[in-house]
């Protein structure tokens, strides 16, 4: 039996008990059929809208419908590695495993939306502007941004110690967190053939609500999804972990 | 449209033209629907897997 003092102790130097994780998985199982659900009716209402219930651009005709995967693709390109990058310093600072495996679980996801942003934005800037790509500040940092979702999952396996592995991927997450506000600011400081902000800016939306609608909803739809991946990839990186200790225990060894 | 011209010379551009823009926006759209599709059915079934192994463990491997 511990002490008073002792369990004091323990409760100390491990802040985030043990109950943290099974408390969110167990939260997070409930909610998952809803986030798949709402993430199946976004997904559709905001191909109905980007597809058929909005109007072609009086300028760019129909490939404006682009826009309506590529923004989203980007804003969650943008949001996740803030999110992974938060949850490394807080696995970082205060040896939170689950803040970790959060990141862990982000990453694949990240990486394809930021594939995604700049295949679709060279699939718009082909006959928009002439050109599959141009080293401008936007298009520069962002494909920066891929190589650095890259670098993360690589480094995860790296090492024979998957802690090692983890803690250097969470280090390169967060040296390239610095690369989030030069993407977003990029075509502000520079001069860049990417268009400049339209949609957050400091005097609101400077698009028309025929277009907002379907990229706002692609966007949330965008979020839902990547939610449920979430879920679901902690929860499988759970049940490694779980095999990765009792491979350590195999029978054969006890003692 | 003149005298002589057939339908196959003037039919109606479709819905799915796009505009001329087909060639760009429907494979943008199928990648992204593919790329996402994979995502999911990738983690899910990964996820799946692991779980039923560790699942197997815990019942197997009860000292």
């Amino acid at each position: 039996m511990t002490s008073d003092v002792e369990t004091r102790k323990m409760r100390t130097t491990r802040p985030l008990s043990l109950a943290n994780p099974a408390r969110f998985f167990r939260i997070a199982n409930r909610i998952l059929p809803w986030l798949s659900l709402a993430t199946a009716v976004l997904l559709a209402l905001g191909l109905y809208l980007s597809l058929v219930a909005s109007p072609p651009d009086y300028q760019q005709s129909e490939t404006v419908r682009i826009a309506y995967i590529h923004v989203p693709a980007a804003w969650m390109a943008l949001f996740v590695y803030v999110m992974m990058a938060v949850a490394s310093l807080v696995g970082l600072v205060w040896r939170h495993a689950l803040a970790m495996m959060a990141a862990r679980a982000a990453a694949p996801a990240g990486l394809v939306f930021t594939a995604l942003c700049l295949v679709t934005g060279s699939l718009w800037g082909e006959p928009m502007w002439g050109t599959w790509w141009e080293w401008d500040a936007r298009m520069t940092s962002v494909l920066v941004l891929f190589f650095f979702y890259l670098g993360y999952v690589a480094l995860i396996d790296a090492f024979d110690d998957p802690a090692r592995g983890q803690q250097s991927a969470s280090i390169l997450c967060l040296v390239g967190a610095v690369n989030v506000p030069i993407v977003k600011f990029s075509v502000d400081w520079f001069d860049t053939l990417h268009q400049g902000s339209t949609v957050i800016t400091l005097d609101g939306p400077k698009m028309d609500s025929s277009m907002l609608a379907p990229m706002l909803v692609m966007a949330m739809a965008f979020t839902m999804l990547f939610f449920v991946v979430l879920v679901w990839r902690m929860r499988g990186l759970r049940a490694q972990a779980r095999l990765a200790a009792a491979a350590l225990n195999a029978p054969g060894g006890e003692y | 449209m003149e005298n002589g011209d057939t339908a196959a010379m003037t039919t109606e551009p479709s819905y799915f033209d796009m505009g001329g823009y087909a060639a760009y926006i429907w494979p943008a759209y199928g990648v992204t629907f593919a790329a996402l599709a994979i995502l999911v059915f990738w983690t899910v079934r990964s996820t799946r897997a692991a779980e039923r192994k560790a699942a197997k463990l815990r019942r197997g491997g009860d000292t």
